[in-house]
């Protein structure tokens, strides 16, 4: 079992010698790896500018389509409501000059009859005024005639025709049977 | 007695009834007999007229000097204070004429008027006189209710009134 040490001595530098190669094997399969991680980068940023250019691309005539499509439909929109709305415009405005017209004849009649009423009592309240001037007038001569009367009159009675008239009036007093 | 004093009293109180003519008469006798009232029991004795002379000199004294010359008045003060409530009780209750002249009359027309309304209704009656000129002529006269007005104012005015409408007075 006892080797000599020049075997023991080979087993060494082989065993250092494989080792070694190993940590070589590694550092290269290391070198290797990240040169290939390297170009994997490369690569997918190139996939990722790709993509996104489609993408865009793709966006712009999807967009363009829709918006094309809309105004399209928005202007048809906006053109049907603005005949609408012409419509109903000419629709009110008849409405509303018919109105205007049955206003302004109700109106006129109105008139002629607050006119008519008017005038008639006018008339009836000139008549009346008239009458009751007339009246007042005929009071004030009445009044003027009586005083001017009763003055003349009850100076020109004596004390013996005031006596007189007196006995008349108890003689017609009795006649009325008073006493 | 009582009738017999009613008697007395009906004929006691003509000379007081037949002084007065108007309302102006009846209120001054008034106050005279409340004066002789208030005065009869002043430590005074005898007639009516001997009591009251110290306080009034008025009309009145006559005719109780001429009633006690007829004895119908009262002897005792008793009954001469019940003979003078009795009187003003009367006189008080005499029926009353308002007329109301055109002119202030004489105290004789005055006396004549009231005799003869007197005459017209058999009892006597006072006047209740009023002046108003505006009635111009004429009287009006009130009593128990009723009115007889016979005015020249009320004539005129008739006449006017026919005159103004056209028609003949």
């Amino acid at each position: 079992m006892n080797l000599p040490i020049e075997q023991n001595l080979i087993s060494l530098v082989s065993l250092i010698f494989s080792f070694s190669s190993f940590i070589l094997a590694c550092l290269i399969f290391v070198k290797i790896l990240r040169s290939h991680k390297e170009k994997n980068r490369e690569l997918s940023d190139e996939l990722t500018y790709a993509v996104s250019k489609k993408i865009d691309e793709s966006v712009e005539k999807i967009l363009g389509d829709t918006l094309a499509d809309s105004r399209t439909k928005i202007d048809g929109e906006i053109r049907k409501f603005s005949e609408e709305l012409l419509r109903l415009i000419h629709a009110r405005s008849a409405e509303l000059s018919a109105y205007v017209d049955k206003t302004q004849q109700d109106q006129a009649k109105q008139s002629q009859f607050y006119v008519a009423n008017m005038l008639a009592k006018i008339e009836v309240d000139a008549k009346d005024y008239r009458e009751n001037k007339f009246k007042e007038i005929d009071q004030e001569i009445r009044q003027i005639v009586l005083a001017a009367a009763r003055e003349v009159i009850g100076r020109a009675i004596s004390l013996s025709e005031h006596e007189d008239l007196v006995n008349k009036a108890l003689e017609r007093a009795k006649r009325d049977k008073l006493f | 007695m009582t009738t017999k004093a009613t008697i007395d009293n009906a004929v006691a109180f003509k000379p007081f009834e037949n002084s007065i003519f108007d309302m102006r008469g009846l209120l001054g006798i008034l106050d005279d007999l409340t004066l002789i009232e208030r005065s009869l029991f002043r430590d005074k004795e005898g007639t009516i007229s001997s009591k009251a002379r110290d306080y009034t000199s008025s009309g009145v004294i006559a005719i109780f000097e001429d009633l006690e010359k007829t004895g119908i008045e009262p002897a005792d003060d008793s009954k001469q204070l019940n003979f003078l409530k009795d009187l003003v009780e009367y006189l008080k209750g005499l029926p009353v004429v308002k007329v109301t002249l055109a002119f202030s009359p004489t105290n004789t027309y005055l006396e004549k008027l009231s005799n003869t309304i007197s005459g017209y209704s058999n009892k006597k009656a006072i006047l209740d006189l009023t002046i108003d000129e505006h009635i111009v002529g004429g009287a009006i006269f009130e009593y128990g209710g009723k009115v007889s007005s016979s005015t020249l104012d009320a004539r005129l005015d008739e006449v006017l009134t026919k005159q103004m409408t056209g028609a003949k007075p």
